[in-house]
């Protein structure tokens, strides 16, 4: 007689967006001293040819000031089919991003997958629950949008900068 | 107040510039809140209407308004601002027009200097900075830190 068969789900390996050379950290973000008011663009990352269906991002930020309770960081995903034509002006690559008067160039990029309500803490690493995502193209690349009035850790040694993007596939498995 | 202005009202206070050097948007704002002088804007007729009262004037000029005898001017200077802290517009105090109905007023007793000032002191409104136009100013200048524009 046939065993049931169960469709579960298991973690693959995470993509961690950070500084250069910190620890984890698998493609390039800088969001040492990342000011109040201004976006960071990292570098595109290659899901593969065949991606998962879903995947799970987060995101952490490390505070310097404390900022005030409730203001935001905003976590954008931009994909590409090819890794050259990027939606809203991303580059595929760890940068600045002009956001454009009103944000204007940030509103072709979509929803945010993430938004981190910061809390009043000094120097402290701060975790926005997961969202679930379904990438839209092959190749993704991170977008920080600071909103929080303060800047991020400013780290003698950027490396040193505990804020990070992950994104964590979601894989489906059949057991038996 | 544009980023640009922002930015030079931000450069002209060392509180505020320190602020700014140091990525704190917020204490910056709050700063830039306290120093920025006020807009001159139309004061709403029921806060004209109770400042009046206060002073005490509003009773006189609303009597002269009443009676149809009363000397013109000020007669219908009275029954002109009456009818407009009646009609319940926003009444543009820096407009000549309104400074002259003013003088006429203050020439028939119905207003005194020091109340003149405190009436024209209304139209002061702060101009309120959040950190998000601080930011703004940030990416205009495409100054600091991570997020150079």
């Amino acid at each position: 007689m046939a065993l049931p068969d169960y469709i579960q789900i298991t973690q693959g390996t995470a993509t961690v967006w950070g500084e250069s050379g910190a620890s984890g950290v698998t493609a390039v973000l800088s969001l040492n001293n990342l000011a109040n008011g201004s976006a960071r663009q990292g570098a595109a990352v290659d899901l593969g040819a065949n991606w998962e269906d879903e995947y799970l991002a987060i995101l952490a930020i490390e505070t310097g000031t404390a900022p005030t309770a409730g203001n935001t960081y905003e976590l954008y995903l931009g994909y590409s089919f090819n890794n050259t034509t990027w939606p809203a002006k991303l580059t595929g690559s760890d940068g600045a991003y002009t956001l454009g008067t009103s944000d204007a160039n940030l509103r072709q990029i979509g929803s945010p997958a993430v938004v981190l309500v910061v809390t009043n803490d000094a120097d402290t690493l701060l975790v926005q629950a997961s969202s679930i995502i379904r990438p839209r193209g092959r190749y993704v690349s991170p977008l920080v949008d600071n909103n929080s009035g303060q800047a991020t850790r400013n780290r003698a040694t950027a490396s040193d900068n505990l804020s990070r993007v992950y994104f964590v596939p979601r894989k489906l498995v059949i057991n038996d | 107040m544009t980023p640009a202005e922002l930015l030079a009202l931000i450069a002209s206070d060392p509180q505020a510039t320190a602020f700014f050097q140091s990525g704190n948007d917020e204490a910056c704002a709050t700063r830039c809140t306290a120093i920025a002088s006020p807009v001159r804007q139309p004061v709403p007729a029921s806060k004209l209407r109770v400042a009046l009262a206060v002073q005490g004037n509003l009773a006189n000029i609303l009597r002269m308004a009443a009676n149809v005898n009363s000397p013109e001017p000020p007669y219908g200077t009275c029954l002109t601002l009456m009818t407009l802290l009646d009609a319940g517009d926003p009444i543009d105090l820096d407009q000549p027009a309104v400074q002259r109905q003013a003088e006429v007023l203050m020439q028939h007793g119905l207003l005194t200097a020091e109340h003149r000032l405190e009436i024209a002191a209304l139209a002061n409104t702060p101009q309120i900075i959040t950190f998000h136009d601080v930011g703004a100013a940030r990416q205009q200048a495409g100054v600091t830190a991570n997020g150079i524009a």
